[in-house]
């Protein structure tokens, strides 16, 4: 048995208070299971500690000076602040549901499809499926949420769903800095579909911290398109772990567009369970200033005949840092795996930084798996080629980036957010320390 | 006579230590094509990126009055807004960036430079359509990235599209010839020859006398070892053709 380390930091005091106000607020709202549950999550915690860059996953990502800045709880809410201009410009994108501080507010939608997770928990099917995908046993990170969300949604899709569907994470920052834990249950039924995506808003001058926990199943033949939209001022921060199972011939499609924010750590994980799956991951960071971008990505292969590809792209300026850890796990009956992985990197600042590292385990002895790595400046002849046709050395470069940026965005399949996207960028390329 | 749109005096270049243009002299006046013929390593490509202004090389003395103005100081991008165009020996390839989108950022550059307004959609695609014929470039290529999985002679075609869409002052043609099969080689000829005019002049760098049999030059320079060492009219390039560079540089070893 180990012994519970015994730290005192105003860091860990401040969490232990938050979970002090955790179980009274929820007191008398919550099943005694989950009541359980949080607690012993909340002992995993403690006994794991926040991990520090000595733990290998955490090598350069050091949370320490983010945590330090001071996060506490949303404090008890009186009255709903007016939503409507932060909800307005992603209406374009699709049906808009929005959280605020982890808690779903009233929305239109059909309570089949959607409720909050705190409802869904009462009954026993939803509730066995909290922790198996993304268990709190060994992770900081998933207990420190368990032991604390505040709520979030449970997401069952029965059939092909035509609208995309867009998640607002809203934190309140109006009054200092908070950090909000949100827990999500997704199931795409067999032969559903759904395309998913996800997004941050920050109100106020204070930073925001989302803790976001979501497990997905992603049923036989289902297929689910999950965008995730980091695009949100530097006082945005957040840290995202996306568990998703993929049964027989299930389909997922991850694209994850990190281009604002301060502290952006993602670790999304698929896990092929079912023959004939295929996962599809996509990262691009666009990074300046003193952002962290760190995408530590999981695809296992637990049986034969999966595909997976991922493709994860960064441009980085200022004095930023980026991070990618492409880990593919290929299981021992999983033979005929086909998986590939590629990163890119281009640095425009002698004082950005990129670490980036595939870490294969395969245990079959039939399977395709490859991986590359590249990391530089732009290429030197393009543009002088531009340039010798006129456009200037800055515009060449913005052009040239963008044209990198874009074979990430080209994945979004939605139109409107794909052009939002790309604006945007072009915007950050014209106009900040980048290029 | 007119003022010549290039003249170049004495230019010498190099690479790293080694010395390549030694001492080159030429002037092309409005209307002409010169061909700048020599053997491998001569100096032909390097006095096309030195012209253009590519930065591996470092001009040591000389000068280059484009238009009366000093050439040398200007950026690559400059050059091009004044009117320099250099069809590259090796197009580059530029993925994402489909050829319409760069050609409309480089024309409407090219434009605000010279006072004019950037051209609507409609009249650009208009004026795309239109040159690409010259060359006999399919319209599907306008949507396609730059170069990007192009053959040579497809590379080569569209860079004498985009001379034709640039229209430029001076062209300078490195090795246009080099790698194309006889019906592209006529194709590109047939794109140059349809977009000479009194204002334009042409420097036609080229390892053969083939490509000169459709492009008919005015004069002939031979560039051997940095210098140009015989001057002539386009018969040059036939008597070259026929009794080969040793001819020249063999006299012109005794001549130094």
């Amino acid at each position: 048995m180990t012994t519970p380390r015994v730290e005192r930091s105003p860091i860990l005091e401040q969490i232990a208070a938050d979970f002090a106000q955790r179980v009274e607020s929820s007191n008398g709202h919550s099943t005694p299971e989950l009541h359980a549950l949080r607690r012993q999550a909340f002992d995993e915690f403690q006994r794991l500690g926040i991990p520090t860059v000595r733990h290998e996953e955490w090598k350069y990502t050091n949370l320490f000076p983010l945590l330090a800045k001071g996060f506490h709880l949303p404090p008890h809410r009186r009255e709903l602040p007016s939503l409507d201009a932060v909800l307005a410009p992603l209406r374009r994108w699709g049906r808009v549901v929005s959280l605020l501080d982890g808690l779903l507010l009233p929305h239109q939608d059909e309570p089949d499809l959607l409720r909050p997770l705190s409802e869904a928990l009462r009954d026993q099917r939803w509730f066995e499926r909290l922790g198996r995908l993304a268990p709190f046993e060994g992770n900081a990170i998933v207990a420190w949420n368990t032991a604390l969300f505040a709520d979030g949604v449970a997401l069952r899709v029965t059939n092909e769903q035509t609208e995309p569907l867009v998640a607002v994470s809203v934190l309140d920052g109006r009054g200092g800095n908070i950090a909000v834990h949100e827990r999500h249950l997704l199931e795409v039924a067999p032969g559903a579909s759904l395309t998913l995506v996800l997004v941050q808003r920050v109100l106020g001058e204070g930073e925001a911290l989302l803790n976001q926990v979501l497990e997905g199943w992603i049923g036989e033949n289902a297929s689910l398109t999950l965008v995730l939209v980091q695009d949100a001022p530097q006082t945005a921060h957040a840290i995202t772990t996306h568990e998703l199972e993929l049964a027989r011939s299930a389909r997922l499609e991850l694209i994850t567009v990190s281009i604002g924010g301060g502290f952006l750590r993602n670790m999304p994980a698929a896990r092929l369970v079912g023959e004939g799956a295929d996962a599809q991951l996509y990262g691009l960071t666009l990074a300046d200033g003193s952002m962290l971008v760190d995408h530590h990505t999981t695809v296992e292969h637990r049986v034969a005949h999966c595909t997976s590809n991922e493709l994860y792209k960064a441009i980085l300026d200022g004095r930023s840092t980026g991070v990618f850890n492409g880990k593919i796990l290929v299981q021992p009956n999983a033979q005929k795996t086909s998986a590939y992985q590629a990163n890119r990197n281009i640095v425009l600042s002698s004082r950005a930084t990129i670490n980036t590292k595939p870490q294969l385990e395969i245990f079959a002895n039939d399977v395709r798996c490859t991986h590359g790595c590249t990391v530089g400046r732009l290429d030197r002849e393009a543009l002088f080629y531009l340039r010798s046709r006129g456009l200037s050395k800055k515009e060449a470069e913005a052009l040239l980036l963008a044209a990198f940026a874009e074979e990430i965005t080209a994945k979004v399949p939605i139109e409107s957010l794909r052009t939002d996207l790309n604006a945007h960028i072009e915007h950050l390329l014209h106009t900040d320390e980048l290029a | 006579m007119a003022e010549p749109i290039l003249r170049i005096r004495n230019l010498h270049a190099r690479v790293g230590e080694t010395e390549i243009l030694r001492g080159v002299n030429l002037d092309v006046y409005p209307g002409q094509l010169h061909a700048i013929m020599g053997p491998n390593g001569s100096g032909k490509s390097t006095l096309a990126a030195v012209l253009a202004g590519r930065e591996d090389y470092e001009v040591t003395e000389g000068e280059v009055l484009f238009d009366g103005k000093n050439l040398l100081e200007m950026d690559p991008e400059e050059r091009a807004r004044e009117g320099l165009f250099l069809a590259f020996q090796y197009p580059v390839e530029i993925p994402g960036v489909s050829t319409a989108t760069f050609l409309k950022t480089a024309l409407n550059e090219l434009r605000k430079h010279r006072g004019q307004e950037p051209l609507d959609a409609m009249e650009f695609m208009n004026l795309m359509r239109e040159r690409a014929a010259l060359v006999k470039i399919d319209p599907t290529f306008f949507s396609r990235s730059v170069n990007e999985g192009f053959s040579g002679g497809e590379k080569k075609r569209n860079e004498i599209f985009q001379l034709a869409m640039l229209e430029p002052r001076l062209a300078i043609l490195d090795e246009t010839d080099s790698g194309l099969d006889i019906d592209a080689l006529k194709i590109v000829a047939d794109g140059v020859n349809a977009l000479r005019s009194p204002a334009r002049a042409f420097l036609v760098i080229t390892h053969y006398q083939r490509l000169l049999n459709y492009i008919v030059p005015d004069v002939v320079h031979v560039l051997y070892r940095g210098r140009i060492i015989k001057t002539g009219p386009k018969e040059l390039a036939l008597e070259l053709e026929a009794k080969g560079y040793e001819w020249v540089t063999e006299t012109d070893e005794v001549a130094l």
